[in-house]
């Protein structure tokens, strides 16, 4: 009986020394592979919206993304992606029209953040820097989310990526009300264009 | 065994997760309880945002509504007009530059946005806001030796609140120093100046300002102002009668000439429309 303890033990050791070691196998070779970037704060990062409206365009800026890109085996195409932006901190460059935006149109107080999250699909090389990808995913705004796949352009510097991308945000797909300048509608569709940089981290 | 095998196969999918955490909260707006700087002549606590200007122009008609259709009611007489430009110094400084045809005064005012509380229910904002006016050309010219009469000055605390984000609310008690140019002595004038907003929707809103004179000098009568307020696309129309032409805080606080009611022999009162933008 006493014996059998021992054996047991000494089994159930060598077990936890085997599953150390493959760990550590595992996590050095999954290291080697797998890549994390994410927004560098540092860097001149760009999120813009875009209105037309029959009397003055408008611009909401802000520089507040952040997120990450995350590939298992160093490729772009594959890569799960998340960024988001603190609406709060968008400024149309009118203090006012920066308060009636957050207030009565995006409702910040409840929704403070617009996100996009996915996967990118497709990737192409079109020179040693260069990539064009395609991505899929959920953008969500004003609390709504909606399937969306966007273009993007994405230039590889050593541990960073520099990331451009557009894309148009139907305002009445995620239930915000078509502001109105000087009783005028401005355009139902909004531009957003990213423009971003993002730096591989350490896991 | 089976727990070694379990941490065999969580651990890798733990690694080849990402690490991405939010490490800020998301950003605070600032607390903004009126959507304009001024009420009609009374400002409220809120400022510009930095680098922000603000044009605008008022008039206040002289001849009183009750002159009747024949005059269009006092529109088709003459005004006492205003034209100012602020600018937001800071996100808490705004300093206004003023001119009014009425004793052709010259004005500036600093104010400050001192103290903001953010609470669901009893939100407040307190700001203190400074003045200087010159009165450069009198009419009529003062038959005293006026020198030195021409500068006045005046401060006030303004406290604002908004309830239900719906109700906006206001007081601000002012002293003013040297109230009017025509007295004969330097006389001062303590108001309490008070102003309620009802916003009916994001554009429009009414709104209603008495200016009582509770100490010191008055002019006639304490001023009363209402009318309502449409907002759009970074202008603000206001349309209103009062019984007081002046507009500026400075001429303002001295009183109305007239009554704003319950006065059979006197009880007038003048349409004025004042238009800001917020550039």
């Amino acid at each position: 009986m006493g014996l059998k303890i021992i054996n047991q033990n000494k089994e159930e050791k060598t077990m936890k020394n085997i599953s150390i070691v493959l760990v550590l196998v595992l996590f050095s070779t999954i290291s080697l592979v797998s890549k994390e970037y994410q927004v560098d704060k540092s860097k001149k990062n760009v999120v813009k919206f875009i209105s037309d409206a029959p009397i003055e365009d408008f611009e909401g800026v802000t520089k507040s993304i952040d997120g990450y890109l995350f590939n298992e085996e160093d490729e772009l195409e594959g890569s799960d992606i998340y960024f988001e932006v603190d609406l709060n901190t968008v400024d149309t460059d009118n203090g006012l029209r920066n308060r009636h935006m957050r207030e009565d149109y995006l409702h910040t107080d409840k929704y403070p953040l617009t996100t996009y999250s996915g996967k990118i699909t497709e990737s192409k090389k079109v020179d040693d820097k260069h990539y064009k990808v395609k991505a899929e995913g959920t953008f969500k705004v004003h609390g709504v989310e909606k399937t969306k796949k966007i273009e993007a352009d994405i230039y590889k510097y050593g541990k960073t990526l520099h990331i451009k991308t557009k894309f148009v945000v139907p305002l009445s797909d995620h239930n915000i009300e078509i502001p109105s300048i000087m009783l005028v509608k401005i355009d139902e569709n909004m531009d957003l264009r990213l423009d971003f940089y993002t730096t591989e981290v350490e896991n | 065994m089976i727990k070694y095998l379990v941490f065999l196969a969580v651990v890798p999918s733990l690694l080849l997760s990402q690490s991405w955490k939010r490490t800020k909260e998301v950003t605070e707006p600032p607390l903004q309880l009126f959507s304009s700087t001024y009420a009609y002549a009374l400002p409220t606590a809120e400022t510009l945002t930095q680098g922000d200007f603000l044009y605008g122009i008022s008039h206040r008609f002289n001849l009183p509504v009750s002159s009747g259709f024949d005059q269009l009611f006092g529109i088709d007489g003459g005004v006492v007009n205003m034209m100012n430009l602020g600018y937001g110094v800071t996100d808490d400084i705004f300093v206004n530059l003023g001119r009014s045809n009425l004793q052709s005064q010259w004005w500036f005012e600093t104010k400050y946005k001192a103290i903001k509380i953010k609470d669901d229910t009893f939100p407040l904002l307190i700001s203190f806001l400074g003045g200087v006016a010159y009165s450069s050309r009198p009419v009529p010219e003062p038959d005293f030796d006026r020198a030195g009469r021409d500068w006045h000055f005046y401060g006030m605390a303004i406290i604002n609140t908004l309830i239900g984000k719906k109700i906006g609310l206001g007081i601000t008690p002012t002293f003013s120093y040297n109230s009017h140019l025509q007295c004969p002595e330097v006389e001062n004038s303590i108001t309490l100046g008070t102003y309620a907003e009802y916003y009916i929707d994001d554009m429009y809103s009414i709104l209603l300002e008495a200016n009582p004179t509770i100490a010191g000098w008055r002019q006639g009568y304490n001023s009363y102002t209402a009318g309502f307020v449409m907002e759009t696309g970074g202008h603000f129309f206001k349309f209103s009668v009062s019984n007081n032409t002046a507009i500026n805080i400075q001429q303002f606080n001295a009183g109305a000439q007239d009554a704003f009611l319950g006065s059979a022999e006197n009880n007038n009162v003048h349409f004025g429309f004042q238009i800001t933008r917020n550039l």
